[in-house]
């Protein structure tokens, strides 16, 4: 009788041990992450090209420092996480718009060029 | 003991219930879709593999995780995460293309810079050849003109040249200008006394004669014989005809064609001198030579003998 409580104490400690193993208390490796990669996004223009991903990274990021602060440790962790790759994403999404906007310039300008070149032609002196 | 198994019965079906397929995922279904369309994209591979193996990676633990029924927050985790990574992917696609056609773009600029730069240059030499070639034409009018002009003075020279040597040909037969055109005179000594026949001292004065119309192969005459008032009107008539024909002969002899010779007989009809005297009616025996102009056309007077 004796033995078998002293068996399912140890079990219990254990699995107190595993759980407390796993428990995230605070997830400041993604929080960091997320949080470099929102300066990032911001700084390459992107409330200009993904201001919704923008906008989602940043509110994900706060519920993440809530949810450490409210010791829900792994909620925070998938927050700061999702924060992270929304963050990402803003970023990607900028460069494209960026490279777009380019893009478009240069056919703007060869058009012009090209515009101005048949007024020339049809113009004779 | 009934009411028991209808208990054993309904916890039987819960179970069933709980061991059939797990409730589908939105999250995952969308995340399987997003990596499925990231990875059939041709440029995936190229601008996107890093983002490709990492959604891959997250999709499969996310269907694991499903598989096992892991709380639902675990798989919608794991799945936005897919998720995120297949756009960022996207992303990288699209930036990739962009970047494309900038390099396409300034190519093209370059090139319409270039056909711009041609055009202006390719102008500039069709107009310096333009203008070229117009004064080019320009200038061969101007020669043109001047050799027409030149052609035309010769012409002139030419011309007058010819009217001088007729002039002094008609001169040298002692042709004299009168109202019916040039007119040549020969006198009745070239002729046998009341015949036809000419006299060998004629041959001069014929051979001159032709050479003139063989020079001016329009030209025409008119051979008119006159007689004096002695013997009948009839004879008269009938003599002059003949001495007319004769000269008709004597040109057709040396080449002139009878077609360019008319004759007439005027008979005693115009005298130019009086017939009472011998010498007044030698000067009426005679046959006159009228000369058309070097076209071939005769004085309006012509064919009047009583014009002088």
């Amino acid at each position: 009788m004796k033995s078998s409580g002293a068996i399912a104490a140890a079990a219990f400690s254990a699995l107190l041990i595993a759980g407390c193993a796993t428990k995230v208390e605070r997830p400041t490796a993604e929080m960091t992450r997320a949080s470099t990669l929102i300066d990032q996004a911001e700084r390459a223009g992107a409330q200009r090209h993904a201001a919704a991903e923008l906008q989602q990274a940043r509110q994900k990021l706060s519920a993440a420092e809530k949810a450490a602060n409210d010791g829900k440790g792994e909620v925070a962790q998938r927050l700061a996480t999702e924060a992270g790759v929304d963050a990402e994403l803003a970023v990607a999404r900028t460069a494209s718009g960026e490279a777009q906007r380019s893009a478009e310039e240069v056919h703007r300008s060869t058009e012009t060029l090209q515009q101005e070149a048949t007024r020339g032609s049809g113009d004779p002196k | 003991m009934k009411t028991i198994l209808i208990t054993s019965l309904a916890t039987l079906t819960l179970l069933v219930g709980c061991a059939s397929a797990p409730k589908r995922n939105d999250q995952l279904e969308q995340a399987r879709a997003q990596v499925q369309t990231l990875s059939q994209d041709p440029l995936a591979s190229q601008a996107a593999s890093r983002e490709l193996e990492a959604a891959r990676a997250e999709l499969e633990q996310a269907e694991g995780a499903f598989k096992e029924r892991k709380p639902v927050e675990d798989v919608t985790h794991l799945a936005y995460l897919a998720g995120r990574h297949a756009e960022i992917g996207q992303a990288r696609i699209a930036e990739t293309r962009a970047r494309e056609q900038v390099a396409q773009g300034e190519a093209e600029r370059n090139r319409v810079l270039l056909d711009v730069r041609t055009g202006q240059a390719e102008r500039a030499t069709q107009d310096a050849r333009a203008a070229q070639a117009e004064a080019q034409t320009q200038t061969q009018a101007a020669l043109a003109a001047r050799a027409e002009a030149e052609t035309s003075r010769q012409d002139a020279m030419n011309a007058q040249a010819n009217a001088d040597t007729i002039a002094q040909q008609l001169a040298a037969l002692k042709a004299e200008q009168t109202k019916r055109g040039m007119v040549m005179t020969l006198s009745d000594v070239l002729f046998d006394t009341g015949g036809a026949t000419l006299k060998p001292g004629a041959d001069l004065a014929f051979n001159r004669l032709a050479e003139f119309m063989r020079q001016n192969p329009k030209t025409r005459v008119i051979v008119e014989g006159h007689t004096d008032s002695r013997g009948s009107d009839a004879y008269n008539e009938e003599l002059s005809q003949r001495r007319a024909r004769a000269v008709q002969d004597a040109l057709a002899n040396r080449g002139i064609t009878s077609d360019r010779v008319e004759t007439r007989g005027r008979g005693e009809a115009y005298p130019v001198a009086s017939n009472d005297s011998a010498e007044g009616r030698q000067q009426n025996r005679r046959v006159e030579i009228i000369f058309s102009d070097e076209g071939g056309s005769f004085a309006q007077g012509a064919n009047d003998p009583s014009l002088r």
